[in-house]
């Protein structure tokens, strides 16, 4: 005899929705978050390299774009549950570690405003923009402010500093004179000045307010004589520049930094490997063949992908899933649309640097790629008939 | 900047400008469309609301259509009578009367009367619910509230109350007939504005399954039938149906007894103040009935049986009491049939 | 061996719960409400009246046209209640069924008299000399239809157009919804009346080759089904990947022939039925016993004891649940869901009868479920990858919110197949399944309206 009773379910508090009743684990906010983690690395290589200045960067526009969209969802009258997504956080960040360390807090502003008001709720809010929010900031932000965006601090790390930090020790041993360091032509006036500072004061070398060139404007530098004889090309210095030890936006100097976080982002299936395999492969190949055609005048294809933007751009910025298409076969066409922008720009265009533009570019093209990659439904190759096979 | 360069841009503009204004103009001109100006001016006379009440695309095709004749302006069923009669003006066309509709949801069953049998996740469209177990309110039949009518109503005349089903404001709707076909459940009716009286139900179900589903829908009793005492209500299976081309007595709001007749929104109905009862004053002969002053005859009836029986169990042979209330009985009533009927209450009685 | 179709998902299995349970038959209940409408067209006509006394198995309701079924008796009893009809034909008020759908449906409700007596079963025809018309008017007479869920009238698939070719039969024994049960366990138990039933059915169709297709998680149905096939009929096995079972992808992964793009499966030469439905047939044509019993698993982590049971139409939930010894004093229930997690339809009420077509009663618990908000869409892209019929999830949906339902149409979504992949997989939690539904729903409409005009 059963003395267990049957319990029958209570009916009222029964949930009822279409098909399917069971979903996949993966949440909105689960991808922002991770999206956040993988950008930990290069953040982290930013104020490791740039100090101090570079940390408030990218916390003031983390700050600005999150204050921004509560305020826009208030104003817009929608949900503030919007806010825990996450993707403020994601945009803010992205906006910081495209500007330089020490931009000032007004410009971080204004870009936020681009990015938030304007490239996204503008246009409907998550999900609706068709141009990535951090970029169309930052490229607001280049044509408003082009001084300002394009002024470099020192890299801490650099080689540059290193070998300030060596002048100073060699006039406290005596081994040189400030006249002949100032006579060798191997420090600028600024960088000259702040050594002086430093060994007369006897205080620590202030790096901050010296500024420097990044690698891509260096080679812009470079000129080529009557005879074709090529001067101002720098040294291709390889490791520094994957390391990241040179001048540029906070989070776009290391490629290292990069690749960690892109790395976590294609294992964990963030976003399509296709995007930054076959951006970074265009550009290879388009500054592959034109450093084969000038070698002298032209930089080697290795060094194009190390610097600039163009990792940061291909493993965070094109990725964006808003703004890219929806299916593999589109992202293929996208990515190898934004390597031949950039490669172009890069190599004739009057900015030294492409990345930005050609991802917007492509941007107002995604739902062109869309439509022509959508996929063949299942059946519609084959006429009607079975019979053989 | 020195004023020759200044000059030479502020020239080369201004020639550009003018040139293309001068280019614009001839192609205007020459490549223009031949249209009847009457539709240009017709058109300003519509509302332009585009909402396809008159049963064209919109504003600008109902204006071509009514100068190319064939339809009337009172077509139009936002537009005001003297805009109307301005257009019959001046295309000389006819104004007829067109009685104005508004839009009426036929469900008063809220998530209080018809409460939610379960927690229902999904999209948030009327149409799209019903795809999911038909939906989960109680009531098979009533608003589920999730707001289809109102998004589609062109001029945001409807409005999902606090509790949970849609209403229309008659003030502001204009009887377009937009929202009639988003209701899954077809509880949007047009019905003449000047109605003041609406039965909120739609539900046929027979008393019994009606109760479970809602406390507030239509049970099939027929009271309103017998007030209203004329075919303007009828009864069409289970469930009362109002016939609005004649118009219902207003008292029928009050006989409902589950108060599903409503009057329309923002209309107040006051019920007739009752006539005062007839009643008498408590005398002697009531006193011994054990009751109070009444013209009520059942009451009194009533009150005897039970008084006559007391007695009878207490003392089975006293028949002095037992005739001692037959004859407040017999007083009683005849009080009763004097002033049973509507006069005013006797100011003085002699007998006991 | 990779998979056979594009996209696809790996929902949690869940079939151990009842997989290793033999089919136990349920015991006779006191009543059994029984739908009209257990199949789809038309809901077939009353025959009986309140009062009469029926046998089980007797006909208590006609076929209504072509695509249609009889309904018969589950046990001998008494009729207690009709949903009457007005005498122009109407359906009048008397609903008392709910039905899975949610909606009040027509139904008989038959009050049983314990003795359980069979009415005369119908003569055992010697099929390997009938003719397919005497074979398809028995499946017709004894109400068979397809056992798998769809509930579509099998004499009207066994009967397709002369002009179309078909030369396979496919048994489709993948069973790949989770947590269902119920083919696998009537594989390992009834294998020689599911291969006897197939050939029955080629008989009528006419065809000479029959394909058995099982997803290789049921190993030990694959062993004993091609062991009881021998060479009367070819068993594959594929990988296991939600939803190998549905019809066109069967198809392909079967013969490598696809169905074109808004046709059915005989265009593609082919016929596919569910092993259910082959045993049904069988006991029909050799036995004579119509169609009012099926096999269903009843599971769930709530749920004391899962199994799966062999149930006559017409039993309710609360009774069905009662078989399963009921639920977990501490698990609370979230939802109860008549088919598999993937494709079934939610309750809300335990008097929902059994229908034909019911293959699992799924219980979810309070923590497996939630009340979701839906987020708007991020063009992740996660939709497209696993849809198994490469349409584009993430358009049709933004296009459906809007309500242009015309360029959805130019997306192909009347091609969807309903599977749940693009649901299940999206991270913004939309509703999309319901939202193409609304859209079929619309389009179809706006098809019949201008064909009308």
């Amino acid at each position: 005899m059963d003395n267990q009773e049957i319990i029958l379910p209570d009916t009222s508090n029964l949930i009822v929705s279409s098909s399917p009743h069971v979903l996949n684990k993966e949440h909105v906010n689960g991808i922002m978050r991770d999206v956040i983690i993988a950008m930990i690395p290069a953040c982290a290589a930013g104020i490791i390299f740039f100090g101090i200045s570079a940390f408030n960067v990218l916390l003031l526009c983390t700050l600005f774009c999150v204050g921004l969209e509560g305020l826009m969802l208030k104003i817009l009258g929608k949900s503030m549950n919007a806010l825990k997504d996450g993707s403020a956080i994601v945009t803010g960040l992205l906006l910081g570690m495209n500007l330089a360390a020490g931009t000032p807090w007004w410009i971080c502003l204004i870009g936020s405003i681009l990015a938030i008001v304007l490239a996204k709720h503008l246009y409907g809010g998550l999900g609706y923009n068709p141009f990535n929010p951090a970029l169309v900031g930052r490229v607001g932000l280049l044509i408003a402010f082009p001084a300002a965006l394009t002024t470099w601090p020192v890299n801490r790390l650099s080689p540059k500093v290193a070998a300030m930090k060596e002048a100073i020790s060699d006039l406290m041993n005596n081994d040189t004179s400030l006249v002949m360091l100032q006579n060798s032509g191997e420090f600028t006036k600024a960088q000259y000045a702040a050594i002086k500072e430093a060994f007369l004061n006897k205080t620590e070398l202030l790096v901050d307010t010296i500024s420097s060139a990044t690698p891509l404007d260096a080679i812009s530098q470079a000129t080529m004589n009557a005879e074709g004889v090529v001067t101002g090309m720098p040294e291709m210095e390889y490791m520094d520049y994957f390391m990241g030890y040179i001048g540029g936006c906070i989070g776009e100097t290391s490629a290292l930094a990069i690749l960690i976080g892109g790395a976590y982002l294609i294992f964990r299936r963030l976003i399509r490997w296709q995007v930054p395999f076959f951006y970074i492969l265009t550009v290879l190949i388009v500054t592959g063949i034109m450093h084969m055609i000038h070698p002298d005048m032209s930089a080697t294809p290795l060094f194009h992908i190390l610097t600039g933007g163009l990792m940061l751009g291909a493993f965070f910025m094109a990725t964006d899933m808003v703004t890219s298409p929806v299916s593999a076969k589109g992202a293929v066409i996208y990515a190898i649309g934004c390597g031949l922008i950039t490669a172009v720009i890069r190599l004739w265009g009057s900015y030294p640097e492409g990345v930005s533009f050609s991802i917007l570019f492509m941007n107002a093209f995604v739902p062109l790629i869309d439509r022509i990659s959508a996929k063949k439904v299942f059946g519609s190759k084959e006429a009607a008939q079975g019979g053989a096979a | 900047m020195n004023l020759e360069t200044l000059m030479t841009a502020v020239l080369f503009m201004a020639g550009t400008g003018l040139t293309l204004g001068l280019i614009i103009a001839l192609a205007n001109k020459f490549f223009a469309i031949e249209e009847d100006p009457r539709v240009e001016q017709t058109e300003d006379l519509l509302p332009g609301a585009n909402c396809g009440g008159c049963g064209y695309a919109g504003c600008t095709a109902f204006a071509k259509a009514l100068v190319a004749g064939g339809v009337e302006p009172s077509k139009c069923p936002v537009n005001s009578e003297e805009a109307n009669s301005a257009i019959s003006q001046l295309l000389g066309l006819e104004l007829s009367f067109s009685e104005p509709h508004v839009a009426i949801i036929k469900c008063c069953g809220d998530n209080v009367e018809s409460p939610e049998k379960a927690l229902y996740n999904g999209v948030n469209d009327c149409k799209s619910a019903v795809l999911v177990a038909g939906a989960t309110k109680s009531c098979q039949h009533g608003c589920l509230g999730l707001a289809s009518c109102s998004r589609a109503c062109p001029f945001n005349a409807i409005e999902i109350n606090d509790k949970g089903i849609a209403i229309v404001h008659p003030d502001i709707c204009v009887g377009c007939g937009k929202c009639v076909e988003t209701c899954p459940r077809h509880l949007i009716d047009l019905v003449p504005k000047s109605a003041n009286v609406h039965i909120l139900c739609n539900s046929p179900e027979k008393a019994p399954l009606q109760r479970k589903a809602c406390t507030k829908g239509c049970i099939g009793c027929r009271k309103c039938i017998k007030e209203a005492g004329d075919d303007s209500v009828h009864m069409q299976g289970f469930l009362a149906v109002l016939d609005y081309t004649k118009k219902a007595p207003m008292s029928i709001i009050d006989v409902c007894p589950v108060k599903c007749i409503q009057p329309t929104l923002g209309v107040e109905y006051v019920p007739e103040p009752k006539k005062a009862a007839p009643s008498v004053k408590t005398l002697p002969c009531h006193t011994k009935l054990g009751i109070e002053g009444t013209v009520d005859k059942a009451v009194i009836k009533k009150a005897f049986a039970q008084k006559v029986a007391a007695a009878k169990a207490e003392s089975p042979d006293d028949k002095e009491a037992v005739a001692d209330l037959t004859k407040a009985f017999k007083a009683a009533n005849a009080l009763a049939d004097k002033f049973g009927a509507e006069k005013p209450a006797p100011a003085e009685v002699t007998n006991a | 061996m990779p998979k056979m179709f594009p996209g696809g998902v790996h929902p949690k299995d869940g079939k151990a719960l009842s997989a290793g349970s033999e089919i136990k038959t349920a015991p006779l209940m006191d009543k059994y409400i029984v739908p009209l409408a257990m199949h789809i067209g038309a809901p077939a006509k009353l025959i009986v009246r309140e009062g009469d006394k029926v046998l089980k198995g007797q006909v208590l309701a006609e076929a209504n046209g072509f695509v249609s079924a009889p309904i018969h008796s589950p046990t001998s009893g008494t009729v207690i209640s009709i949903s009457k009809t007005s005498t122009t034909g109407e359906m009048l008020s008397v609903n008392n069924c709910i039905g899975p759908t949610g909606t009040l449906i027509p139904a008989i409700t038959i009050e049983s008299d314990g003795e359980d007596k069979a009415c005369e079963p119908l003569p055992t025809i010697d099929w390997q000399n009938a003719d397919a018309k005497t074979i398809i008017d028995r499946i017709r007479e004894t109400g068979i239809v397809g056992m798998g869920g769809a509930a579509f009238p099998t004499s009207v698939k066994l009967s397709p157009p002369p002009e179309k070719n078909i030369d396979t039969l496919i048994l489709n024994g993948a069973e790949c919804e989770p947590y269902l049960t119920a083919d696998h366990r009537l594989m390992l138990e009834e294998a020689e009346k599911i291969v006897q039933g197939a050939m029955i059915t080629a008989k009528a169709l006419g065809v000479e080759k029959i394909i058995i297709g099982i997803e290789n998680n049921k190993p030990d149905a694959v062993k004993i089904m091609t062991e009881v096939a021998g060479d009367r009929a070819v068993v594959k096995s594929f990988p296991v990947m939600y939803p190998q079972g549905a019809e066109k992808q069967l198809i392909y992964a079967c013969t490598k022939r696809r169905v074109p793009k808004g046709n059915l499966p005989m265009e593609a030469g082919c016929v596919v039925q569910n092993v259910g439905t082959m045993v049904a047939i069988y006991e029909a044509v050799v036995n004579g016993i119509p169609l009012f019993e099926r096999i269903t698993t009843i599971t769930g982590s709530p749920v004391v004891e899962p199994g799966n049971w062999k149930l006559r139409v017409g039993t309710t939930l609360d009774k069905v649940l009662t078989l399963a010894k009921g639920v977990k004093k501490d698990v609370p229930v979230g939802k109860i869901i008549l088919g598999g997690p993937m494709m079934g339809m939610a309750q809300y009420s335990l008097t929902v009868p059994i229908m034909k077509n019911a293959s699992g009663v799924l219980l979810l618990a309070q923590n497996e479920v939630k009340q979701y908000e839906s987020l708007p869409c991020i063009r992740c892209g996660r939709c497209v990858d696993v849809c198994p019929m490469g349409l584009m999830p993430a358009t049709m949906s933004v296009q459906i919110e809007k309500e242009q339902f015309d360029l959805a149409e130019n997306t192909n979504v009347m091609d969807c197949i309903e599977c749940g992949c693009c649901s299940y997989a999206c991270p913004s939690r939309r509703p999309l399944v319901q939202l193409y539904r609304h859209a079929k729903s619309e389009i179809n409409a706006q098809r019949r309206k201008n064909s009308q005009k």
